[in-house]
């Protein structure tokens, strides 16, 4: 390309911007450095080293807070000289989704996470202990990792070009070709792309900062667990881990349980949790560091199980990275709804995971010997020995997800080993299950059946079983209760849902078991010491949410069928899931009547009024409520970006409601052309009071209506607006309906809005002929002048014409303002046998000159002008005239091959239960992050 | 350690024995060639054939939508879907279906569509003058 000088680039941000991300990249690399030689000195040395470790973090830390900063100013600014910002910004986005918008790509998600990070490391060394050194030496050197992903170097070994990274800084027009760039002034020109409109909500601003700073606090335990070995102290670190794992747990479960939020709202998938690869991939770090942290609590306790907390914080963290690199490098493809598409980052994103896999098997491999492990095997009425069985069911979840998950993977992997040895093994590729949840489900029940048994008898057992004989009776005490209880409780719920196999009622049974067990705990053995209920908290939260997604998933139903059309004819499962409700006419759904009541449009938002009525036995009306789901159109209203649920919240269910079709020609512009084109419109001709008779109507012009107010379509002072009100009777129906068509005048333009009859089939325009019909014409008529003032009254021919009032406030359909006009209209009351009409004719001074405008009523064919005005005694001049004979006519066109275009399609789902999902998860995360205080004091009760 | 032997390595027999098992729901993508030899459902690759009829009217039923898809094979068939029609569904460049063949009609039970995603299709908008 030849050089040419852009106009009104910004540049500067930019280059600023790219040479931070390489500053931010040096200082970590240095900062890892310090913090490793600081590690392995002593006394001057070391505090030397970690001076320069801990400033080059700052540095590290502060390049990406700035970058991070000015990635925002130019999205601010709507700097579309970057392509970062065209693709995620657009002058239409509010600048509340401004944050939403700077996570939406790859680069600002590398960003948040490595911002988190920092924060992490931040106040690690904050806390300036002992661990910092090893700890922020490992931080740093992922960090140095992660900056390549942003880095967007090239470099050329021979003829290929080798490129690190994707650099958020880059310029619209190095990255994409396109003649606009041919124009010095093409930022002038383009707008940005903006953020998908399915992500502008405020789930899009807090899912990804939570779900990331769960990512990003995985790396502190990993970082401990690796620093104890290099550093050789096997067991001092396993009590500061803890408070840490503890938090990452907290919060990423908090960030999985916003997602699932997420998804149940919008009901994109048709509930909370569908297994999709993501999905699955951010619960199973999860369940490993739940697992860790039940490891790393009996390793506290009894000393057992330090190996096993080292391996599952470092797989933890290994699996935080796997899942990177499944949703980033494309690999998942047409498996998942949410994975980000191809940019090359595969190869790094390999070599990162695997750098330091191979370290932490390394590290381990050279200490294994020299771990402290007790000669004596695990007690089997030992606690330590139920957590860890514990433990291995959730790696047993763990690595059954990572499997099926990884199916895309090993398909990758037999490509490449084909490849090597010259066969082609695509014959082994194989699918993700044609029944995901099924698949998934099957299996999982069973962990779930595990864990509802071991976290509810391990709480009774203690530590290295002492005195196991005295305890044996409360022991038995308690899971004799709880077992009692759950039979009850299981068989209580049976009249509130269907469980369809025994398997379901075995894990409805255990859900409950470790609620009471765990409640049984509570009360009968550390009631007194409230500080360590943590794991009970979490242990019900876990059972309520066993029962929570067996009342939700399992008995989830849809209930927007319509049974009286195909009672009998077809099975339950075969019914359709949607419904056609057409405005107006309520449904029967379940013992619900649903009807469409109106629809609003403000912006690119379409909301739908529908209202629920409960009926009972007799069809009497219960319990009534509205419901809005809306549509979202994209930015160029070609199609839609999403139809959006509207949710009734009892306490024992969700009711959702979604418009999921609309008629094509609300949805396609292109439709809906097609649907006007194929309408055979015929011409009439009307007048006031005049009925014509069409093949399937019988249409009367019912009034005037002067001022019509017309849906989504403002009005500007100088429009000229005029409405007829159509009555039109439908031969088939048997029905009269009243609708009004439009016509706009402005700046010679017409304006058209057809009065649409959907349950007649009709759809009638105006011609513009109504216009100079109803207030031009006034050929042929005789006026006579008048005189009155306020309160006077005549007789015109058989019609009394009285002058109420004069009106300042001049609204005269033909009258456009204009500064420096004296304007002043007259109120004039008509009677015509008991019929009362009213007529504002205008008089105006402009330039000196003055000027009248006449009103008319159309009805009675009555013409008055405004000509004179005599300020002193106040008295007007008038002059009124009459037309002759008939009203003119005017035409009308007739198309009654009009499709109804009405209704919306809607989808109607019941989620018994549901909130038990919410409680239990909530619990169970609360039972977390309460935990941290205890340990947190724990830790200072040691080390002090 | 004993005990705790025991239970690893059984443990280790059934996540074998679990993940057999596991493979077997595992399937292949199939055509519609051999998905008329079988009763069972399977999953089919293909393309929306975007010159052909594409039939869904709410006003008629809502739970209808009719559609051709090409396989990998190149053959082409009509196939049924019991649903509201999926939003973009005339944008997707490949559809991955589950469900069996009816006599000439594939019925399908789930449909999983691939869009053009919004980084491939550069295009520029042009600002529209107001």
């Amino acid at each position: 390309m030849q050089d040419i000088q852009y106009i009104g680039e910004n540049l500067l941000p930019g280059s600023l911007g790219h040479f931070l991300i390489i500053l931010a990249f040096s200082a970590a690399l240095l900062s890892s450095y310090s913090f490793f030689q600081a590690n392995s000195r002593s006394g001057d040395e070391s505090t030397s080293w970690k001076k320069i470790g801990r400033i080059s973090f700052l540095v590290h830390g502060f390049s990406i807070f700035t970058v991070i900063g000015l990635i925002f100013y130019l999205m601010l600014n709507e700097r579309y000289e970057y392509q970062y910002v065209w693709a995620h910004v657009n002058s239409e986005l509010p600048k509340r989704y401004i944050f939403s918008a700077f996570w939406e790509g790859q680069e600002g998600s590398f960003l948040l996470w490595m911002f988190w990070h920092v924060i992490l490391g931040f106040v690690i060394i904050y806390k300036n202990n002992s661990w910092e050194k090893p700890v922020i030496g490992i931080l740093s050197l992922v960090q140095v990792f992660i900056v390549t992903m942003i880095m967007g170097v090239y470099f050329n070994i021979g003829t290929h070009g080798l490129k690190f990274g994707s650099n958020p800084f880059m310029l619209l027009r190095e990255t994409m070709d396109a003649p606009i760039f041919s124009n010095p002034d093409y930022l002038k020109l383009i707008k940005g792309k903006g953020l998908n409109p399915l992500l502008q909500n405020y789930w899009m601003t807090i899912h990804p900062p939570t779900l990331f700073l769960g990512f990003a606090s995985t790396v502190i335990p990993f970082c401990f667990a690796l620093a104890a070995l290099i550093n050789k102290q096997y067991t001092a670190w396993l009590k500061p881990v803890l408070p840490w794992a503890l938090f990452s747990a907290a919060i990423l479960g908090l960030g999985i349980l916003m997602g699932a939020a997420w998804a149940y709202e919008a009901l994109s998938f048709g509930g909370y949790w569908a297994w999709d690869p993501v999905e699955n991939m951010s619960l199973v770090p999860w369940l490993i560091m739940v697992a860790a942290i039940h490891s790393n609590v009996v390793s506290n306790a009894t000393g057992y199980s330090n190996k096993t907390t080292y391996v599952l914080y470092v797989l933890s963290f290994i699996g935080i990275l796997y899942s990177t690199f499944l949703t980033r490098s494309g690999v998942l493809g047409d498996t998942s709804v949410h994975a980000f598409t191809e940019m090359g980052l595969e190869w790094q994103l390999i070599i990162f995971m695997s750098f330091f896999s191979l370290w932490a098997i390394y590290l381990y491999a050279r200490n294994t010997k020299n771990i402290p492990t007790p000669k004596e095997e695990e007690k089997i009425n030992s606690k330590e020995f139920w957590m860890f069985i514990g433990t291995l069911v959730l790696m047993f979840s763990s690595i059954l997800i990572s499997f099926t998950t990884s199916i895309p993977v090993f398909n990758k992997l037999f490509d490449l080993f084909g490849s090597l040895i010259g066969q082609d093994l695509k014959y082994l590729h194989r699918t993700s299950p044609t029944d995901a949840v099924a698949h998934y489900n099957k299996y999982q029940l069973w962990i779930g059946v595990l864990i509802g048994i071991f976290s509810g008898i391990a709480q009774f057992f203690r530590y290295s079983g002492t005195n196991w004989k005295n305890t044996v009776p409360k022991f038995l005490r308690s899971i004799a209760i709880s077992s009692v209880l759950s039979v009850i409780f299981t068989w209580l719920t049976t009249y509130w849902i269907q469980l369809f196999s025994w398997q379901y009622y075995l894990l409805l049974g255990l859900g409950y078991f470790t609620i009471f067990a765990n409640i049984d705990y509570f009360i009968f053995y550390i009631r007194n010491n409230l500080k360590i209920a943590g794991s009970v908290f979490s242990h019900v939260g876990f059972g309520l949410l066993i029962i929570g997604i067996i009342a939700s998933g399992l008995n989830k139903r849809h209930i927007s069928v319509n049974k009286f059309a195909l009672d009998g004819i077809l099975s339950d499962d075969k019914l359709g899931k949607n419904i056609v409700l057409i405005k107006g006419l309520p449904m029967i759904m379940n013992d619900f009547k649903v009807t469409y009541v109106s629809d609003t449009m403000y912006n690119h938002t379409k909301e739908f009024n529908i209202n629920y009525s409960r009926l009972d036995k007799k069809g009497k009306v219960v319990e009534s409520f509205n419901i809005s789901p809306y549509i979202l159109y994209t930015n160029d209203f070609s199609k839609l970006a999403s139809t959006n649920p509207s949710t009734k919240r009892y306490l024992g269910m969700d009711i959702f409601s979604v418009v999921s079709n609309l008629p094509k020609e609300e949805v396609e512009p292109e439709a809906a052309k097609q649907k006007e084109d194929s309408l055979k419109y015929r011409l009439y001709a009307i007048g006031l009071q005049d009925t014509v008779v069409t093949d399937k109507n019988i249409i009367t012009v019912a009034g005037i209506i002067k001022n019509p107010t017309i849906k989504h379509f403002e009005l500007k002072s100088g429009d000229l607006p005029l409405g007829v009100k159509l009555n039109v009777y439908n031969k088939k129906e048997n029905q009269n309906y009243t609708e009004t068509a439009s016509i706009i005048l402005r700046d010679k333009f017409v304006y058209d809005f057809p009065a649409v009859f959907n349950a007649a089939g009709t759809k009638i325009k105006l011609k513009e002929d109504a216009i100079r019909s109803i207030f031009m014409d006034d050929e042929g008529i005789q006026f006579k002048p008048f005189s009155f003032k306020r309160g006077d009254k005549i007789d015109f021919e058989g019609l009394s014409i009285g002058f109420r009032d004069f009106n300042k406030n001049v609204k005269h359909p033909l009258y456009s303002p204009q500064e420096g006009d004296i304007a002043v209209s007259a109120i004039m009351v008509i009677e015509s046998s008991g019929t009362k009409y009213t007529a504002e004719p205008l008089y105006l001074i402009r330039g000196g000159s003055p000027f009248n405008l006449k009103d008319v009523v159309n009805e009675l064919g009555l013409h008055i002008r405004f000509t004179g005005i005599d300020p002193k005694t106040e008295t007007v001049n008038l002059e009124i005239g009459k037309t002759p004979g008939k009203p003119k006519s005017f035409g009308i066109e007739v198309a009654e091959n009009f499709e109804r275009s009405d209704f919306i399609v809607l989808e109607a789902v019941l989620f018994p239960g549901i909130n038990l999902v919410w409680g239990g998860s909530l619990l169970m995360l609360f039972g977390l992050a309460f935990s941290i205080f205890k340990r947190f004091k724990d830790q200072k009760t040691t080390i002090v | 350690m004993k005990k705790i032997h025991i239970i690893g390595l059984l443990m280790i027999v059934v996540a074998i024995g679990v993940l057999i098992t596991a493979a077997k729901d595992l399937s292949t993508y199939s055509n519609f060639k051999s998905a008329s030899s079988t009763s069972d459902a399977v999953k089919i690759v293909g393309n929306l054939c975007k010159d052909k009829e594409i039939v869904y009217d709410p006003r008629k039923d809502p739970n209808y939508l009719s559609f051709f898809v090409k396989d990998n094979n190149g053959e082409i068939k009509k196939v049924v879907l019991k649903n509201a029609k999926p939003r973009d569904f005339e944008m997707s460049e490949q559809i991955v279906l589950t469900g069996t063949m009816q006599g000439e009609e594939f019925v399908a039970s789930d449909m999983l569509l691939k869009c053009p995603s919004k980084y491939k299709n550069e295009e520029i908008y042009v600002k529209s003058r107001s």
